[in-house]
């Protein structure tokens, strides 16, 4: 990921006026989040539209809660892999072995979407939906499930336009296509607009499945090389996985285990606002924080690697600590801000939409726990930059098992609709992590000099 | 009595003149059990053996110098937090930190430690805090201006081995004997002090002054290590010199050079290699030769095809000598798989410079062929008191030896009127060495002069009569007369 911070921070900093750094940060915004941020737009625009084409506002409440959750699902069941394969893509990139990339997406493909897909259908079964229905938004869960792992191969692209066209394109014929809801026959028009979202989600993974194949050519390598990485890596699979079922928990455990049919305990909708959070501490974080973390952190490896004497290595471990502890300030003020914003921004949205109080307060602590979560997120990706997976894997389980534990016992006092257990486990996660890695920085020398371990 | 023999990069792997002399010390003793202690750098050598153990011996522990670099090791022992603590005082690190600049070291304490860290925590020791921050130290002082992990994998490097070999199995034994100084002098320190025995050194070569040598003459070892490696070995021989009751040389001039090294002059006996002279009946040469295919001079060598036996020098000094006299043909006998790369190198030198009647045998019963041949050369950059040079002179066949070790004393005599056994030439002088194989080659009384010379002296020095007497006093010294059976518990010590 450093490598597309790289490219966006030179984009950004071309030129100084505002305007032009406005209008660099939103395409960073396009170019890192797109695929949520379309889907957002289409489906902000199609529960407008379903409003005016006299959708019942029952089956409304259904699409957006079953794309919510297909949302959940899918980034659970793809976040299981997609950290191994992260790493398998990285390699491949670094020893230039291109050969691998394709095959790579294809084993991904069969691991993470198809059984995924499988496990929808089975689930929206047992929850006795129409036939139908429980088809096409199980397309939709495969496609956006396959744009889930094609997005590990974006950050390697360098022509971010023909990605940002790629989206817009999908998400243009997906909203071109809902115009014709109104000439549909009102008891299918659920499953149409599923129809335009597959179709216009089908393109969106097309065209980037073409953009990948183009640069990086078909491969000739086997897709169980990939598989490989399972067994060398297994704590990868937890250490992500973990993570997103942690962020994911109640939202999981809700669409698995309970059918929740009331209305106004809406689950999804202050979820995604409050996730909002995440832009601004992610983008800061890809484009400021990593970038010149990293030119330091380069410099100190190379000053090890390069024979430098002990005053150059403390040198640069000074200066590397240096940027960590300034940039981890900036970041901590920008998700602050910005949580504080969404927040505010929550309140007055939901009142106007007549949420009731714990709507409310739900995802004013959602969008201060996801200022949390970004801070962790970092404390766990500083963690692997040093390959230290033993700590990434606390850090995740930590964070699932302070949810799963604050929301079962927010739930005994009726306060698990608040999410506090959120706001607590990102908090709690984020000071455990942060000691963690204060310690492991600061003793950074006694982890590199070991012996290695193989 | 039982007698632990500790043995490096020798007996029973490597083919050798040491190995040679540890094999025929036990059969010689055949009424002793012998337990063996083997260092050795490779563990995927492990069970391939150049010598079959004679049926009294009873045991063989090994280690393997590349065991806590392997994958195996690695999964085995998983570090556990660089905190954790092996040192129980500031002592402790005093004592590591000049042990580790080889200033002169509390051995006792060094084998405490290494002891107490075990083999199971080798690499957690020397990945581990406690060992980083005891290099820095050293670093600062010192060699603030060098790569820093260079220097902290320098100094692991040096020291793992050291610990590693401290932690080999040590069995119950009367007497622990050691041939030679280095890893295998510690060892016998090491057990000697663990169990209050007697520890007896055999040194063939000075390790000390061979590895200097090695390191002043190496091209990789860097400026700022060499004096670092020096200190080490010689520390290592110190405490070999300092534990042992006696120490055994095979020639006078060695016992200047141990007590140069801090070896108390009184611990020193001088004990000759000897050999089986009735195993080397001098009759058996004239038919020999006579019924040999060759009909020319046969020149033989008996050899190890590596650096220091400098071949090159041999092929040289053998082609110069054919220019003047055809009817010569070089017999090269000995193993060719311990340096494949210099083998080879020495094949590609006879064929580059078209040398004529040159045969390399491998490995070959050396009592079948020796006497087929007319003189013997050995052209080595380092001896001690080669068995090769004895054996050929038992048969009466006079020898070329270059100027290293005792050599100068076989072939000459020290003192006595024997005559000489053959011609000492320098080293790696290819000249004087074609000069002496002409010299003989053409004279075949004076070969036969040479030979009796030779054969009389190796009678009155160099016999397995006088060698067993020799250690039959040490052994019995050392026992006390009652075998020694007043050992500590094996397993009460490893605890």
């Amino acid at each position: 990921m450093a490598g597309i911070g790289f490219q966006l921070k030179k984009l950004i900093n071309k030129n100084d006026s505002y305007s032009h750094k406005i209008v660099s940060y939103a395409y960073a915004v396009l170019v890192i989040y797109g695929p949520m941020i379309v889907c957002i737009v289409c489906l902000s625009i199609l529960t407008y539209a379903m409003g005016i084409f006299n959708v019942d506002i029952k089956e409304i409440a259904v699409f957006s809660r079953t794309i919510g959750y297909i949302f959940v699902l899918s980034n659970v069941i793809t976040g299981a892999s997609s950290l191994v394969l992260t790493r398998y893509v990285s390699d491949a990139l670094y020893f230039k072995d291109y050969n691998k990339i394709l095959p790579s997406f294809i084993g991904g493909f069969i691991i993470g979407v198809i059984p995924g897909t499988i496990i929808y259908w089975i689930i929206m079964l047992l929850q006795k939906q129409d036939l139908i229905f429980i088809f096409v938004s199980g397309i939709f869960f495969a496609v956006i499930s396959t744009i889930w792992v094609l997005i590990i191969y974006l950050g390697a692209l360098s022509n971010h336009t023909k990605i940002l066209k790629a989206f817009i394109t999908g998400g243009g014929i997906s909203i071109v296509l809902m115009l014709a809801t109104s000439f549909v026959p009102q008891s299918f028009r659920m499953n149409y607009i599923f129809v335009c979202l597959n179709t216009g989600f089908t393109v969106m993974a097309a065209l980037l499945y073409a953009q990948i194949k183009n640069y990086f050519g078909s491969g000739d390598k086997s897709i169980w090389d990939f598989y490989n990485y399972f067994k060398k890596y297994p704590s990868l699979i937890f250490i992500n996985l973990f993570y997103i079922l942690g962020i994911y928990w109640e939202n999981f455990y809700n669409f698995i285990f309970i059918i929740d049919l009331d209305l106004k305990r809406t689950y999804m909708e202050p979820f995604f606002l409050g996730t909002f959070v995440l832009i601004p501490g992610m983008i800061y974080f890809i484009i400021k924080f990593e970038t010149a973390y990293f030119e330091k952190h380069a410099t100190f490896l190379e000053t090890i690697n390069q024979k430098g004497t002990y005053g150059d290595i403390t040198l640069a471990k000074a200066n590397m600590v240096k940027t960590l502890s300034f940039e981890f300030g900036k970041l901590f003020r920008v998700v602050l801000i910005f949580g504080l914003l969404i927040s505010l921004f929550c309140i007055n949205y939901l009142q106007d939409r007549g949420a009731d109080e714990i709507t409310i307060w739900r995802s004013v602590n959602i969008a201060l726990g996801m200022g949390f979560i970004v801070l962790m997120y970092v404390v766990k990706v500083l963690f692997l930059y040093y390959d230290k997976k033993g700590y990434a894997f606390m850090i995740s389980t930590m964070f699932l098992f302070f949810n799963i534990g604050f929301l079962n016992v927010t739930r005994t006092y009726g306060m698990n609709h608040y999410g506090i257990g959120l706001l607590l486990s990102g908090f709690l996660t984020f000071c455990i992590g942060g000691i963690f890695l204060i310690s492991f920085i600061k003793n950074l020398h006694y982890h590199l000099l070991r012996m290695p371990q193989e | 009595m039982i007698v632990c023999f500790i043995a490096e990069g020798s007996y029973p792997y490597v083919m050798g003149g040491v190995s040679s002399w540890v094999d025929s010390f036990i059969k010689w003793f055949g009424e002793n059990e012998f337990k063996l202690i083997s260092i050795g750098p490779f563990e995927e050598k492990k069970g391939q053996y150049a010598y079959v153990l004679p049926p009294n011996v009873s045991c063989l522990s090994e280690i393997f110098f590349d065991t806590p670099f392997n994958k195996q090791s690695s999964k085995a022992t998983r570090q556990p937090f660089y905190t954790q603590k092996f040192l129980k005082t500031p002592e402790e690190k005093a004592v590591l930190s000049r042990h580790f600049l080889g200033e002169l070291s509390d051995w006792i304490k060094i084998f405490e430690i290494a002891r107490r860290i075990g083999r199971k925590n080798i690499r957690a020791f020397f990945s581990g805090r406690e060992f980083i921050d005891i290099v820095t130290q050293i670093y600062e002082k010192e060699f603030e201006h060098v790569p820093f992990v260079e220097f902290i994998w320098l100094m692991r490097s040096m020291f793992i081995y050291q610990f590693w070999s401290l932690n080999v199995e040590i069995p119950e034994a009367d007497i622990y004997h050691s041939v030679s100084a280095g890893y295998a002098g510690l060892v016998g320190a090491l057990a000697s002090h663990l169990y209050n025995k007697p520890f007896v050194m055999t040194e063939h070569g000075i390790y000390a002054r061979e590895r200097e040598e090695e390191i002043v003459k190496s091209s990789y070892i860097k400026d700022y290590a060499r004096d670092l490696w020096v200190k080490y070995f010689y520390n290592m021989s110190f405490a070999a010199y300092r534990f042992a009751r006696t120490v055994v040389t095979l020639f006078e001039k060695n016992k200047f050079f141990q007590v140069d090294l801090g070896c108390p002059e009184n611990k020193i006996f001088v004990v000759p290699n000897g050999i089986d002279i009735s195993a080397f009946s001098a009759s058996l040469c004239g038919d020999a030769r006579k019924n040999r295919d060759y009909k020319g001079t046969l020149i033989g060598a008996v050899i190890r095809v590596v650096p220091i036996k400098d071949i090159v020098t041999m092929l040289q000094g053998f082609m110069l000598a054919k220019k003047n006299n055809s009817e010569l043909k070089l017999l090269l006998m000995g193993p060719q798989d311990e340096d494949e790369e210099y083998f080879k190198y020495c094949e590609e030198y006879i064929v580059k410079n078209d040398i004529q009647d040159v045969e390399f045998t491998g490995r070959v019963n050396v009592k079948e062929y020796l006497p087929q041949i007319d003189m013997l050369l050995l052209t080595s950059i380092s001896e001690a008191q080669p068995l090769s040079l004895l054996e050929a002179m038992a048969f009466q066949i006079p020898v070329i030896s270059t100027d290293v070790g005792c050599c100068n004393d076989i072939v000459y005599g020290n003192g006595d009127d024997f005559g000489d056994a053959g011609i000492v030439t320098p080293i790696m002088d290819p000249n004087a060495l074609a000069f002496a194989i002409e010299k003989l080659a053409a004279d075949p009384e004076l070969r036969a002069q040479m030979g009796i010379s030779g054969r009389k002296r190796v009678e009155r020095y160099y016999t397995k009569d006088n060698f067993i007497e020799g250690y039959k006093l040490i052994y019995s010294i050392l026992a006390g007369g009652n075998n020694g059976r007043n050992w500590f518990s094996i397993e009460e010590a490893h605890k």
